[in-house]
Parts: C-alpha cells; sequence; structure tokens
C-alpha cells in the first residue's frame, strides 16, 4: 500500500489511518480567532476568548478565567535573567516622546525609575511585560515605578493613559496623585488633571480604585472621578444623566452642605436599578445622618438579603454590606477581597478569608500502582491514605469555589467507591459529587463542587478503605 | 536526498508564493493584519489554526490548548510588523508556537507524566487520549505532521504550505511517522 492515502486522502483508504483519523479527529481544533476589542477608534487589542467570554457574561467571569488559567502561562520574569524584564518596550505612535532625556523616534524601552513624557504632539505605547499594553496620550507624563513577576506599577502624574491588561487581579498597578488604580484583568482609561484629580473609565473588567482605605470597585461601562483631598470617587455608570453624575459629584466632594444634602436626594430619587453598585458605593461616604436613606434606596432597588440586618448595615459590618452587594449581581465580594486582603478598619478575624487559616493535608510525590483502565498516572502529587490503596488529585489545580473540578482516584478494583465534603471551619452546604462510580475500575474520575470557599475535608470511601484531606477552596 | 527529520527544511519564498492554494496572497493579507485588518486577521486566524493547534497540541496538556493558540495568535499579531518576509508567515508563527509551549512547560508546576486528559470511562475518548500519548513521544517533525494530518485533517499538500517544508518532506515525515506510530501501536 502507498502512501497517498495517508498524504492527501487520495487512494486505497489505509485501514489503519482512516482508524487514527476516526480517533484523533476528535481532538481537533475549535477555536475560534479572538475576538477584537477597540478601546479607541484608532486603538486596537486582540484579546483571547477568556478575556471576553461568550456575550461577556460577566466581567468578572472573564476576571476569573484570567486568574484560574494565567499564572501556568506567566513565565517567571527575574529569575530567567533576562535584562529587559525589568524595562518595558515602547513603541513611538506619533511624534517624539522623551524617555527621561532621551527623545523615541522609534522603538526603545523605559526601565524602572526612568519618566516616560509626551508632548502635545506625540503618543506612544508600552508593552507592559507580557501581560499587557499601555498607550499613552499627548501631554502625559508617567513613571515606571517597579515592574517584577506579578507585580507591575506605573506612576501617571499628568494626562491620560488607556490600559489593556490580561492578568491575573492585582499584578498591574497604577498610581496617581489622589489614587491607586489596580487592575483586576480590564481595559480601562486614566485621567489625571494638573490638579492631581482625575477620573478612571473601565471599559472590560474591572478596575480597584483606592486611597487611604477608601475604595471603588469600578465595573464595566462605570466610571469613578478622584479628588486629591477625598480620594476615589463614587462610581457611576457612564449611560447615567450627566446631572446624575453632576450630583453624585458634589455629593463626594462638594463644600455647601444643603447643595450636598439636595444632590444625594436626587441620586438617591433617581438611581435606576442598576444604579444599585452607586448606592451600595454611597453607604460609607454618606454621614451617619444620611445612611438610613441610602439603605433604604438600596433595599428599594435591590432587597436586603434576609441574613443581612439593616442595623448592621448602618453599623458598616463589612460581612453585612459584602452579602448584599454579593446580592446586587455583579459578582461575590469575596473575589476581590481574596487578593485584596481583610477589608481596611472594618473586617475582623473571623470575616478573615477561611482558607488562609486551613491547615491542608500534605500531598505526597510518589506515584499510584498501575490500573486496569488508565495509563501511567505520574507522581502527583496526591493525596494518599495510609495503606496506600486510595490516590486522589486534582485535575484542575487549585479548588474554587462554585465550579464543577474534576478530580480522578485511584482504587482497589470491585469496590464501589463514595466521597462526601463539609466546610470545617464554617457551616456550608455539603460538597456535591458528580460521577458514576465504576465498580471494576481502578481509575476513576468525578467532578467536585464546592458551593462555598473556605476549609473543607474530603473523605473518600471505599470498602473498608478510606482516605481524608482537608483542602482550601478558594474564592471565585 | 536522504530525509532525516524535516524540522527546519524551508522552501525559499518564491517556491512558497507560486503555491496553489492562495498563500500568494499573503503578502497583502500580512500588510493589512499590520495595518489593523480585522478580517484580514480572521482569514489569517482561519488559515493557520489547524497548524499552531497541532503543534500545541503534540506538546501540551489538552486543556490549555486552545487558550496558547490564542495566546500565539495574539503574539503574532502583537509582532507582526517584525516579519520581513510575509511568506515566512507559516514558519514564524509556528515558531513562536513551539517556543511558547516550550515557555509552558518549562514553567508548568504541574508534572508532566499526568495524564493529557481524564478519559472519564468513555473507551473510544481513552483510547484517543492514549494514541495521542504515543504521538506525543514521537520526534517532533514526525509528531506535528502526524498531528497535522491526523488531528486536524490537513493533506500533504496543506501542510506543506502552512509550515513552510517542501511537499517531499511532508510527505517523508507523513510516511516515517506512520511507520514509526504503527510499531509503537502495536507495542502497547
Amino acid at each position: 500500500m502507498n502512501d497517498d492515502y495517508l498524504v492527501d486522502g487520495t487512494g486505497a483508504p489505509d485501514p489503519e489511518v482512516v482508524r487514527l483519523e476516526r480517533l484523533l479527529g476528535r481532538l481537533r481544533s475549535t477555536t475560534q480567532p479572538p475576538v477584537l476589542v477597540r478601546l479607541k477608534p484608532d486603538r486596537r487589542l486582540y484579546l483571547g476568548p477568556r478575556f471576553f467570554a461568550p456575550a461577556l457574561a460577566t466581567a468578572a467571569a472573564v476576571i476569573l478565567m484570567v486568574g484560574l488559567i494565567w499564572k501556568p502561562l506567566r513565565p517567571e520574569s527575574v529569575a530567567d535573567g533576562d535584562p529587559n524584564r525589568s524595562s518595558w518596550g515602547v513603541a513611538v505612535i506619533v511624534g517624539r516622546p522623551r524617555v527621561d532625556a532621551s527623545v523615541l523616534t522609534g522603538d526603545g524601552r523605559i526601565a524602572v525609575g526612568q519618566t516616560l513624557t509626551t508632548d502635545a504632539r506625540s503618543r506612544a505605547t508600552i508593552e507592559v511585560s507580557d501581560i499587557g499594553h499601555v498607550t499613552v496620550d499627548e501631554q502625559t507624563r508617567i513613571r515606571l515605578i517597579d515592574s517584577r513577576d506579578g507585580h507591575h506599577r506605573l506612576a501617571l502624574d499628568r494626562g491620560t493613559l488607556h490600559a489593556a491588561i490580561a492578568a491575573p487581579p492585582g499584578q498591574f498597578v497604577v498610581n496617581t496623585p489622589s489614587a491607586t488604580a489596580t487592575d483586576l484583568g480590564c481595559v480601562y482609561s486614566l485621567h489625571v488633571n494638573d490638579d492631581g484629580s482625575g477620573l478612571l473609565s473601565v471599559e472590560a473588567g474591572w478596575v480597584a480604585f483606592e486611597e487611604r482605605g477608601r475604595e471603588s470597585f469600578v465595573p464595566a461601562g462605570a466610571s469613578s472621578r478622584t479628588d486629591r483631598v477625598n480620594g476615589p470617587g463614587t462610581p457611576r455608570y457612564d449611560d447615567t444623566e450627566p446631572a446624575f453624575r453632576d450630583a453624585i459629584d458634589e455629593v463626594d466632594n462638594g463644600h455647601d452642605a444643603r447643595r450636598k444634602e439636595t444632590s444625594l436626594r436626587y441620586v438617591l430619587d433617581r438611581a435606576r436599578q442598576r444604579d444599585a453598585m452607586t448606592l451600595w458605593h454611597l453607604i460609607p461616604r454618606v454621614g451617619a445622618d444620611d445612611r438610613a436613606a441610602v439603605v433604604d434606596a438600596l433595599n428599594a432597588r435591590v432587597p436586603m438579603p434576609p441574613a443581612v440586618s439593616r442595623d448592621a448595615v448602618l453599623r458598616l459590618d463589612r460581612a453585612s454590606l459584602d452579602q448584599w452587594w454579593d446580592a446586587l449581581g455583579l459578582d461575590q465580594a469575596s473575589w476581590w477581597r481574596k487578593w485584596k486582603g481583610t477589608y481596611p478598619a472594618a473586617a475582623s478575624a473571623s470575616q478573615a478569608p477561611a482558607a488562609q487559616s486551613c491547615a491542608e493535608t500534605p500531598t505526597l510525590r510518589a506515584t499510584p500502582p498501575p490500573t486496569n483502565n488508565a495509563g501511567p498516572l505520574g507522581d502527583g502529587p496526591w493525596w494518599v491514605n495510609a495503606d496506600r490503596t486510595l490516590w486522589m488529585q486534582s485535575a484542575t489545580g487549585p479548588w474554587h469555589a462554585g465550579y464543577n473540578q474534576k478530580n480522578m482516584m485511584v482504587k482497589p478494583a470491585d469496590v464501589r467507591p463514595a466521597m462526601s465534603g463539609v466546610r470545617i471551619d464554617r457551616p456550608a452546604p455539603p460538597m456535591e459529587v458528580q460521577w458514576v462510580p465504576q465498580l471494576h475500575a481502578e481509575f476513576q474520575t468525578m467532578g467536585l463542587t464546592f458551593p462555598t470557599e473556605g476549609c473543607w475535608k474530603v473523605t473518600a470511601t471505599v470498602g473498608a478503605h478510606e482516605l481524608s484531606f482537608v483542602t482550601a477552596v478558594r474564592s471565585r | 536526498m536522504e530525509h532525516v527529520l524535516e524540522l527546519g527544511h524551508v522552501l525559499p519564498a518564491g517556491d512558497r508564493l507560486t503555491s496553489p492554494d492562495g498563500t500568494a496572497g499573503l503578502g497583502p493579507t500580512i500588510r493589512a493584519v499590520a495595518a489593523g485588518d480585522e478580517e484580514a486577521f480572521a482569514r489569517l486566524y482561519k488559515d493557520y489554526v489547524r497548524m499552531v493547534h497541532a503543534i500545541l497540541l503534540g506538546r501540551i496538556p489538552r486543556r490549555d490548548v486552545d487558550d496558547l493558540v490564542q495566546e500565539v495568535f495574539l503574539t503574532a499579531y502583537r509582532r507582526i510588523k517584525e516579519l520581513r518576509d510575509p511568506a515566512a508567515f507559516g514558519g514564524w508563527v509556528a515558531a513562536i508556537a513551539r517556543n511558547r509551549a516550550t515557555d509552558y512547560m518549562r514553567h508548568s508546576k504541574e508534572p508532566l507524566a499526568l495524564p493529557d486528559e481524564l478519559a472519564g470511562g468513555d473507551p473510544i475518548e481513552t483510547e484517543a487520549f492514549a494514541i495521542l500519548d504515543i504521538v506525543k513521544a514521537l520526534p517532533e517533525a514526525y509528531r506535528d505532521t502526524l498531528l497535522m494530518r491526523l488531528v486536524e485533517g490537513m493533506t500533504g499538500a496543506e501542510i506543506a504550505e502552512r509550515s513552510g517544508l517542501t511537499r517531499a518532506s511532508v510527505r517523508v515525515n507523513l510516511h516515517r511517522g506512520m511507520k514509526l506510530l504503527r510499531e509503537r501501536l502495536a507495542r502497547a
């Protein structure tokens, strides 16, 4: 038999090639071209579908997916000895930007400690390590403060930048004179006026905007002003009426008490359902005398969850505020607390993420015995019981709440397995298991869903054999 | 001439530009992509995604292949102005894919011996992954061309045009790769 069928599918079919085509064809590429994201009419960036999932289900889902998959893809930086790691590439878009005193006419680099300045006729784009791009508009000055693996920080002294970042939350930070913008996996624009005030506008994902403990979490389609005295302003969606936005600004930064009161009433009256995001941010920002009115207004748009008490909210109890936030339908509060840590001045030890104190059962680097239905399974890391009859590992990395994650088990044949999981640091619904226990198989897979983050004890029982381990489940 | 591994044997640009399947139009397409033409980028993606997918599938766990495919094309898009010879795009993007896969494996925290995918009891799926593991253990040139042919359904001519290899080299790689694969399947 000649190779014609193998080479181009002509001639007499080779049965073995046909069989392989049929089997391996199941693995064929089904990916779609990266989605084009238009930053501005003259700026574009292609990002993969994990950043802009079908129909942009939620911006937070985007962030989650970035966070989940980015880590294994990210090369380590400084450790690989690449001298360019502490500097970023700069490309001139137009004009003659400067890096310190040097005029750029083409491509160049900006190193940590250096300043990039554009005049009225120049613009440039910066490649932020390998996590994204920053476009620097005219009349802008930025400084590169830090660039290490997982830590990239710019200072925007004045002017405008447009960032498109694809990295886990918290890796890219921009200091401004009046607030710090922390990227949570997104596309956004940031402008700083000569007086240090500014405006953050988010196009995709989320940005945390904070200064001296005052925080704004700005979702896609929303903006937040910042003021040198008062810090980050209350975020509001860009499709609100100008009068609504002006009223927010007055509440945030106004000096006339009567005008502020009038503006607050206007905001509370005119807020739409989706402006619940704005009302939620207002709760800790208004004075105690006005707080009840804000709580009532938010409650009218998004009812307070049954487990949340009005008194607790009025006391600015962080856990209660977070629970209400979770009811807004934006995403759970816990995911940004995950990287942020405890909330300033409000968090108590009991509110700290449980997973941080979870005494996880150590895993083992060892190779399980050969099974009757799978190939070599590698050396783990595995959880293994004392008599080494049960072996388990997550096939998808660290556990995250709310996901059906694949798990694999090596067990004795001809014994039916059972599994359960309970959260041990706080009450929670039990872990869910999806599988078809395979009586005769020694290798078994199953999907495990942990309904909440925290510290979980998982127990597998196969006949007289038992394997229990404690594992931390991260928030989404 | 004896071919051993036709990994880096590429045609001169002129030969590729006279190819029958349309790569003669690659120059304008590349220039259009460099100028930000979205449709041109989509065309480029459509033409080369199978090759990139096959290269990655032969090197990294399948669950991450689709994401790295996107990474590779994003990198190509960002750097396309660096491409001096548009006709060399195939070899260039293939090199990006191989480098990206190398980076991935170098920095992956997961043990390499883990099964690529969990079959979960489906015998056909189990067999497919078992065969994939065997193909992945073949020499690089055989592995890539076999995956382009058997997984992606590309013909030898398509493989040659996309990868920049000569058709003769592709034929040799397929022939020898298949011979080796048959031997290893017989032993498995």
